[in-house]
């Protein structure tokens, strides 16, 4: 074949190229299960000594003592809401991974207006630290992210279920 | 060519390269042969016709879940049947979790649910649909496509078929998912003495008990104001009925249609086939004949005012057993001079002027047993519903066939005239038993030989 014969294939390919690109189908590629990995809190619950969680209603910070769970007002805290979030956590994993790279955090309701839970252990080692955005549509996870990580994750709506149970109970305690 | 290597190692990844593409233009545009009895992987004729109708593009976008992935990929292949028909039809397939913005926007929160969007000249027109099959597919395009919903009321009272039951005899709980697949929405109303205002079709389906004379003049009244009725009446109408009927020039035979020549497996000769459809009513009448388990004739009588004509009659083969004799037990046997020949009418379509040059419109179907729920998914009987419930409701009939829905009770779904099946035996029983026998013979004269 001669050089004549080549070109005319380098058009050939390069038309074909050109309608796979423009015909590209919009359908997305459906998001991956995450094999089942660690739990969010790789460290039993009782390593946990301060809990920082945090969101437009305000900050909420308790600490460890041997007589329990305390605020920053020294009111003690039923221990079974906070053993119980951290249990959670201990057993949650995170369900899917939703988007490696989102564009848009505020679609997941995460960014500024996203809870904050921070764990530290003793010696202020760093636990978890973790941004927790909206229900997902279909209302059976939360939308997450990790220890500073780009990518969001879906984990369970039990979650949501623990924080709003400790954030209730240290109202109830701050209201005369 | 100074470097014929290099030239040939060019021209080899460029001929890879347009093979590739080749494959990749074949899976994006693959072309299908369906080879299942049913038709399981083809959309049937009435989806044509309903996309055919649509104006304008049509975008329908998919949530599914990344944890379904069989189901995700039936919705997809579904939906790539659409826009092989009609490429207008622009899908998006999103996984419900990535695509929280997308699906509030939609107001979508569960799983495997497609909304079907039509942008048109007066705005959009949104749907949801939560099960994802044709049925629903094809009653949201309609929807969408701007053909607004008629409200259908099934008179309840006086024993007829209740589209709220899902009994397998009695219930004409199928015939009602037939009609919301058509554009309609049914309900029920408790006796007929008073219409409701958005009824934009009445249905008696098999009642057996008669109505009050208060509700017979207020049907009649209706029709005269440009109502649409619907009336299915098994043999053994009630005489309120038969007066109803009467007044515009339709005549219950009183009979039963006896049909040898196409009999389902299984069953007597009882169930007449409807060979033909009025085409000047159904230019493109469905290709499968409904088979009314039951049927009685009816006849048309000249009444000032009333127009109409027949819309349906059984095959030539049939007759109508004058005083159903078959009934009772005994031996049919057609009486020259005594019982009619066919083709015999077994429903008929009379339209009434009612001013302001609006029409009502009465259709009957001398039967009502096809409508329940285990005859209503045999053969051409949800189609034979749906196009008469069309033509009585709408001026704009969509008569192709529907996909039939899953049949129940013990029937088969083959149905074969005696000639069909006395082939059937010959073929299947007999001319291999000959063979069979043949080469039995041969061997053992073979062995003696030997």
């Amino acid at each position: 074949m001669t050089l004549r014969g080549t070109v005319a294939l380098a058009l050939v390919l390069g038309v074909l190229v050109t309608y796979l690109a423009l015909s590209a189908p919009t359908t997305q590629t459906p998001a991956v299960p995450v094999a089942a990995g660690p739990a969010l809190l790789a460290v039993p619950a009782t390593d946990v000594t301060h809990l920082e969680l945090t969101d437009a209603s305000g900050r909420l910070s308790l600490v460890r003592s041997p007589n329990g769970w305390h605020d920053a007002a020294d009111r003690t805290l039923p221990s079974g809401v906070v053993t119980d979030l951290l249990d959670a956590l201990t057993t949650l994993r995170p369900i899917t991974m939703v988007d490696d790279a989102p564009s848009d955090i505020a679609d997941y309701g995460l960014g500024a207006d996203a809870t904050r839970l921070h764990l530290v252990g003793s010696t202020d080692r760093p636990l978890l630290d973790l941004e927790i955005g909206a229900r997902n549509p279909a209302w059976t996870g939360l939308y997450a992210r990790r220890d500073g990580a780009p990518g969001v994750f879906l984990v369970g709506a039990l979650l949501q279920w623990e924080i709003d149970k400790l954030r209730n109970t240290a109202r109830a305690q701050s209201s005369p | 060519m100074r470097h014929p290597l290099l030239l040939a190692v060019v021209q080899s990844a460029l001929v890879a390269g347009i093979l590739g593409c080749l494959v990749l233009v074949v899976a994006r545009h693959p072309w299908r042969l369906d080879l299942t009895p049913e038709q399981r992987y083809t959309l049937s004729p009435h989806t044509h016709e309903v996309l055919e109708r649509l104006q304008e593009p049509v975008d329908v976008t998919v949530f599914y879940s990344s944890q379904e992935g069989e189901l995700r990929r039936e919705m997809a292949d579904l939906l790539a049947r659409y826009t092989d028909v009609d490429p207008d039809v622009h899908v998006r397939m999103l996984d419900l979790d990535r695509n929280p913005g997308a699906a509030e926007r939609l107001r979508v929160n569960n799983y495997n649910v497609a909304v079907i969007e039509n942008r048109g000249g007066d705005g959009t027109r949104r749907e949801h649909v939560d099960l994802v099959n044709e049925d629903a597919l094809t009653a949201a395009f309609l929807r969408v496509a701007g053909i607004p919903s008629t409200v259908v009321y099934f008179v309840q009272g006086h024993g007829e078929r209740d589209p709220r039951d899902a009994d397998e005899r009695r219930g004409a709980g199928d015939a009602a998912a037939a009609l919301v697949a058509d554009g309609f929405v049914v309900r029920t109303v408790d006796g007929a003495a008073h219409i409701p205002d958005d009824a934009g079709l009445v249905v008696l389906a098999g009642p057996t008990r008669d109505f009050g004379a208060g509700e017979v003049d207020a049907l009649d009244a209706w029709v005269r104001r440009g109502g649409r009725l619907l009336v299915l009446t098994d043999p053994g109408t009630p005489t309120s009925l038969v007066d109803l009927l009467g007044r515009f020039g339709i005549e219950p035979g009183a009979d039963i249609v006896v049909d040898e020549q196409a009999r389902l497996f299984g069953t007597d000769g009882l169930s007449a086939r409807i060979a033909q459809l009025n085409q000047a009513m159904v230019p493109s009448p469905p290709t499968a004949g409904a088979l009314l388990p039951l049927a009685q004739s009816l006849r048309l009588v000249d009444r000032p005012g009333v127009d109409g004509d027949y819309l349906a009659v059984t095959g030539e083969g049939t007759w109508s057993d004058v005083d159903r004799r078959a009934l009772a037990g005994e031996n049919t046997v057609f009486r020259p001079g005594t019982d009619r020949h066919g083709p015999v009418p077994v429903a008929v379509l009379m339209t009434v002027p009612a001013g302001d040059g609006r029409e009502g419109r009465i259709g009957v179907v001398g039967d009502a047993d096809f409508v329940s729920n285990l005859h209503l998914n045999l053969v051409g009987n949800r189609d034979l519903l749906v196009t008469t419930a069309q033509l009585v409701a709408r001026d704009d009939v969509l008569a192709a066939p529907r996909r039939p829905g899953p049949a129940r009770g013990t029937f088969s779904g083959l149905a074969l005239t005696q000639q069909q099946s006395r082939i059937v035996f010959w073929s299947a029983v007999i001319a291999p038993g000959v063979l069979l026998a043949a080469t039995a013979l041969v061997a053992l004269r073979r062995r003696r030989a030997a």
